[in-house]
């Protein structure tokens, strides 16, 4: 297996799926690795977030850690939520559908958690 | 347009689309039928790229065609003259103060290592690319827009938005001191100036990629040797990841570096 698509379609902080989705990317760099936010997911993008007072891991610092990890965000999710009037994190590629749908096909293989 | 942050937001997002991009470009020449439009930047998307530009008030449609609005004419303009007008030194550019440092995960390469995040203030921006020049190793990249340094195992990744991310850190000592030389060394060039320092040869032959293969000879990667690899890999005849050996934990490192060396091919 050469490349990996993690699809996160849940928001982050109000479970641990983003925070496994971020740390399975991180193991898994030595292949292509992409996370794909989908739906609720796209939420993770926003930049500027502070998890101080929820005392959790600021995600955001993840994504910045590694920039191996490739991250796309479903844009029509982003327009839908109303988030595209937000800063996001600079290093996220904003994909439309078909482009989204693309990276899925490419990889060898999808996980969604 | 208002011109609130959320405007500029919208706007911005708006544009960081490529296909969007190509859409405002064939406009700034003249207003376009649909079907134009459609053949150069493809159709199964297009009326939500429309869309997209109509919310951001760079775009409408007008009896038929797609034409600029006199606010995306003048964003184009804008756009147009901003390389004249593209940072040109670090006059106005504040000195940095590290406000944070926090240990992430153990590096994947070695666990006895760690990643570090920090936080550069103020944020450097537009500045960040000028930086490239201080040091030997290094490369600003557009992609993600970081400026990218390689000192010895560490790799120093500083983003415009003023995080800073090491890999490779043995401890919070090494990391303290290598952010203390980043900062003296910026700060240094915002009170004097950019003064490039002498690039240093990064040597990328066959030769170097080779010592850290896993010379098995094992063929997975349908070359005759790891040096017949090593070859087409410098020639970009091949693709690093046939050479899957390379995926045991055992030569983690080994991938590092020649992911870094091809950087500089």
């Amino acid at each position: 297996m050469r490349s990996v698509f993690y699809l996160l379609d849940v928001a982050p902080y109000g479970c641990e799926k983003a925070y496994g989705v971020l740390n399975a990317a991180a193991v898994s760099i030595k292949m292509e690795v992409t996370i794909g936010l989908y739906a609720d997911g796209v939420y993770l993008a926003l930049a500027g977030q502070d998890s101080m007072a929820l005392g959790a891991p600021n995600l955001s610092d993840i994504i910045y850690a590694y920039p191996e990890i490739r991250i796309i965000a479903h844009e029509p999710s982003l327009a839908e939520r109303g988030l595209m009037n937000q800063g996001l994190i600079e290093r996220v590629e904003l994909v439309d559908e078909d482009i989204f749908m693309e990276q899925i096909l490419a990889a060898d293989c999808l996980i969604l958690l | 347009m208002t011109g609130s942050p959320a405007d500029v937001k919208l706007v911005s997002n708006a544009m960081a689309n490529a296909t969007r991009r190509k859409i405002m470009a064939m406009l700034v020449e003249k207003e376009r039928t649909r079907d134009e439009v459609e053949t150069a930047a493809g159709g199964s998307m297009l009326d939500y790229h429309l869309q997209m530009l109509q919310q951001a008030g760079l775009a409408e449609g007008k009896e038929g065609r797609i034409v600029l609005t006199d606010f995306g004419k003048n964003f184009m303009e804008s756009k147009r003259e901003k390389p004249a007008e593209a940072k040109k030194d670090l006059a106005g550019t504040k000195p940095l103060e590290v406000v944070e440092l926090r240990q992430l995960l153990p590096c994947i390469a070695d666990s006895t290592k760690f990643r570090i995040i920090a936080r550069f203030e103020p944020p450097l921006g537009g500045a960040l690319k000028l930086l490239e020049p201080l040091f030997p190793r290094a490369r600003y990249s557009d992609k993600i827009g970081a400026l990218i340094i390689q000192k010895g195992n560490i790799l120093i990744t500083i983003y415009a938005a003023g995080n800073v991310t090491m890999t490779m850190i043995k401890s919070d000592e090494e990391a303290r001191e290598t952010l203390d030389d980043l900062k003296k060394t910026i700060n240094e060039a915002i009170v004097k100036g950019v003064t490039p320092v002498p690039r240093e040869k990064v040597k990328v032959d066959h030769a170097e990629i080779y010592k850290y293969l896993p010379k098995t000879d094992c063929r997975i990667c349908e070359e005759q040797s790891c040096y017949a690899f090593a070859i087409k890999l410098v020639g970009r005849e091949t693709a690093l990841d046939k050479c899957t050996p390379l995926l045991e934990a055992r030569y983690g490192t080994n991938l590092e570096h020649i992911r870094t060396l091809l950087e500089y091919l």
